[in-house]
């Protein structure tokens, strides 16, 4: 981890749309979870509305350097929780998940 | 010469934060100093600097006039006298002077007048993907 790089950008940021965050309650800057029938990650709110109400933008590839367990927070916001991984449904050459996008559910951290 | 000062068109940028990166390893700055930043509030991003004011309140409260203004009009911040008070840092209206704990003196955008002075452009103004850091004489920006 470099930490002037890590100053800039310390959480997962997911964009969601002005409109679709007001539905759900979300504030800018809140951490939200979200949930997918395989699971549930959170990561940081920012209110966007360059993107259609109904998707939400989600960051990939999130872990925890500074996390000093062994898995370094590595299930906290990790995107990968969130799609499909079986082997069914993953490409047969190359073992890469299907599609990019799922169905999803997102509400507010009540603790954060 | 003519004035020279930093114009950041807002409207351009997308908020990658490379003049953040840029400025950082242009000053050999750690965690902490941020001469340059880029306020992430939807959907606007606010880029915060250092403005070379014309009557620039950071020199005023020195205590020991360590903040001088130099032929560009660049408001420099001469190390050696720094005692690193912070009166600056509150003095500044568009909160662009920062302070270095590691060398526990005021830091500030010095425009990276070294490179002005080879004819080279500012990092951040180098660095920026969306080309919106222009710099020069503040006559020019209304073209």
């Amino acid at each position: 981890m470099i930490p002037l790089l890590r100053e800039i950008r310390p959480d997962p940021i997911v964009e969601v749309h002005p409109e679709t965050a007001k539905k759900h309650g979300i504030e800018d800057g809140q951490w939200i979870y979200i949930e997918s029938p395989r699971g549930r990650i959170k990561q940081r709110a920012k209110l966007y509305d360059g993107i259609d109400p109904k998707v939400i933008t989600s960051e990939h590839g999130w872990w925890f350097p500074e996390i000093k367990d062994p898995g370094h927070g590595w299930e906290i916001s990790n995107a990968n929780i969130l799609t499909d991984n079986a082997f069914e449904t993953c490409d047969p050459n190359m073992g890469s998940t299907n599609v990019r996008v799922c169905l999803c559910n997102i509400f507010p951290c009540e603790n954060e | 010469m003519e004035k020279i000062s930093l114009h950041i068109f807002e409207e351009d940028c997308n908020g990658c934060h490379a003049c953040e990166i840029a400025c950082k390893q242009e000053h050999g700055l750690g965690v902490g100093p941020r001469l340059i930043r880029v306020i992430e509030k939807s959907p606007l991003f606010i880029p915060v600097y250092c403005h070379h004011c014309d009557d620039f309140p950071c020199g005023d409260v020195c205590p020991v006039e360590a903040i001088t203004r130099d032929k560009h009009g660049i408001v420099l911040i001469n190390e050696e006298l720094c005692t690193g008070c912070e009166a600056c840092v509150e003095a500044c209206p568009y909160e662009a002077m920062q302070y270095d704990e590691d060398r526990e003196l005021a830091v500030k955008c010095d425009l990276c007048h070294e490179r002005l002075e080879m004819g080279a452009a500012p990092a951040c103004s180098l660095a920026c993907p969306a080309h919106c850091i222009a710099w020069g004489d503040p006559k020019d920006f209304s073209n």
